[in-house]
């Protein structure tokens, strides 16, 4: 698998279509030979640490004061992955993943206009 | 027969929110300043936004991605995060320029403080954006915009030399003040080509689902329309240039550019004016700020779309919601909307490289868009005019500044 072109950075979609995020870390075993990819993640902190390590860990902290570090970040095995064109789709549902909580929180804090319904 | 209704509204439309604060302040203060002879800026600058909106509108219907989720596929999050936070920046800035010249055009017709109709302005942005779909946004706003026209007729009527426009098509060095002159180039080629555009425009056509097959649908509406659009805005610095210019009015507020409209619509002019930056401006806001919910939920793989119920992006939503309120925040702060416009529009030839050129790259990268590629024609060309831009405004806006 060419991991940069296939996996990383791709739209991650749950298995009925809907946006779980973007694959932010791609975890490869490296005591195999040749390495394998045995799996990705998703979620802000591990995104920020990319970037730098101490904005992951600021992120993090984030994450904590906000509530919603709960089973982050998302971690989902190669042997999940149902497609991978042109977006990655797993066999997941979005109201299992923390996106869900996050979604939650937003909806109790915008009000319950038109829109809204 | 549908594909002909949509390129009509898409022309017309593209016509109506062509111009906005950044178009308006920028040719109003060259036309007063140096004649006619900036309108190769406007020219160029609307050559290279109909070939980039042509682009995006392509990479979209070609890929069924957007501009913000293509670059970060293509160039990760390392890269992607120079040009995201740059133009999130910008756009917040501009969208407080935009809501600040609104503001102004209702104090023209109220005589209020234009400061008092920052809150309700946002308000009902936020009203349109939260309980209304990408149609009224895009079509209603723009042919409400159509009011703009005005600067073209305006112009039309007070008869100008047709072989001086003909001559200032094409680049010449002025004959005083020559930093204010590349910095209003600059800012003209900012105001008309605004990266926010780009993505707005892709993300639109996935909002409208265009298809491959319509590709010759979205080549003519980008041509055609901002061709058209391009003519507005050149209806504005010649405008300025027929009646600002001879008074020796440089107009430093938006009251001042107003007098513009005086020798051809008499007491109509106030009031006309009001209406043309007053929807000109809101729309752009309008569309600043549900691009910023795009580009947000696009780089982060959120759920996003006007047309989706809000309880199913919700992080989308809190994202326009969020970059809207520090708007607002900046505009109650009292910050002059015309200084902040041109300071933004020259800032954003700064960041446009970063912009600019990774599109290009997606453009010829078959990945994205399969046998729909660009030609080197337009590669070099667009190239060139983003890093020429992008070089001069990091030379002329500190001499500009410093100037005062």
């Amino acid at each position: 698998m060419d991991v940069m072109r296939d996996l990383a950075d791709k739209l991650v979609l749950d298995r009925n279509g809907r946006e779980i995020g973007r694959v932010d870390r791609v975890l490869v075993n490296m005591s195999t030979s040749p390495p394998r990819v045995v799996g990705f993640e998703v979620g802000p902190a591990v995104l920020a640490t990319r970037l730098s390590p101490l904005l992951g860990r600021w992120v993090a902290g984030l994450e904590r004061a906000l509530g919603i570090e709960c089973d982050r970040p998302l971690r989902i095995d190669v042997a999940e992955i149902i497609d991978r064109a042109p977006h990655v789709r797993v066999d997941r549902l979005f109201s299992d993943t923390p996106a869900r909580l996050v979604e939650d929180k937003i909806q109790q804090a915008l009000p319950r206009l038109r829109g809204a319904a | 027969m549908s594909a002909i209704f949509d390129l009509v509204l898409g022309i017309v439309t593209s016509i109506g929110g062509f111009v906005e604060a950044g178009s308006i302040s920028t040719a109003a203060q060259a036309g007063s300043e140096f004649g006619f002879q900036l309108l190769w800026a406007i020219a160029i600058a609307t050559l290279m936004l109909a070939m980039l909106v042509e682009m995006s509108g392509r990479l979209s219907a070609v890929s069924k991605r957007s501009m913000a989720a293509a670059v970060r596929e293509r160039f990760g999050i390392e890269f992607q995060i120079i040009p995201f936070t740059a133009e999130l920046a910008i756009d917040t800035l501009l969208l407080a320029a935009e809501i600040g010249g609104a503001a102004i055009a209702i104090k023209l017709l109220s005589g209020v403080q234009w400061q008092w109709w920052v809150i309700p302005l946002g308000g009902l942005a936020w009203a349109i954006l939260w309980c209304c779909g990408f149609g009224v946004v895009e079509y209603g706003i723009g042919l409400l915009g159509l009011v703009t026209l005005s600067f073209v007729y305006s112009a039309w009527r007070l008869q100008p030399a047709t072989d001086s426009i003909v001559a200032s098509l094409v680049p010449s060095v002025p004959q005083h003040d020559s930093v204010r002159y590349a910095f209003l180039a600059v800012s003209i080629v900012g105001a008309t080509v605004s990266p926010y555009l780009l993505n707005f425009y892709s993300s639109g056509s996935l909002e409208e689902k265009m298809a491959e097959e319509e590709l010759w649908v979205n080549r003519v509406t980008s041509y055609v329309g901002m061709c058209f659009g391009g003519v507005v805005s050149m209806g504005v610095l010649v405008t300025s240039a027929l009646v600002l210019q001879p008074q020796h009015i440089v107009p430093d507020s938006y009251e001042q550019a107003a007098l513009m409209f005086v020798p051809v619509f008499h007491k109509w002019a106030v009031p006309l004016f009001a209406a043309a930056l007053g929807i000109g401006c809101f729309g752009a806001a309008v569309e600043l700020a549900l691009n910023a919910g795009y580009v947000c939920s696009q780089v982060f793989g959120w759920s996003w779309g006007a047309n989706r119920p809000r309880r199913d992006a919700a992080r989308f939503s809190a994202a326009f919601t969020l970059v809207l309120a520090t708007a607002l925040l900046v505009g109650v702060l009292g910050f002059d909307p015309l200084r902040l416009t041109l300071l933004s529009v020259a800032l954003t030839v700064v960041i446009m490289p970063f912009v600019v050129l990774p599109f290009l790259a997606l453009m010829n990268d078959p990945r994205y868009v399969k046998k729909h590629g660009s030609g080197p024609i337009g590669n070099v060309l667009l190239a060139v005019l983003t890093l020429v831009g992008g070089l001069m405004a990091i030379v002329v806006i500190p001499l500009e500044v410093l100037g005062g």
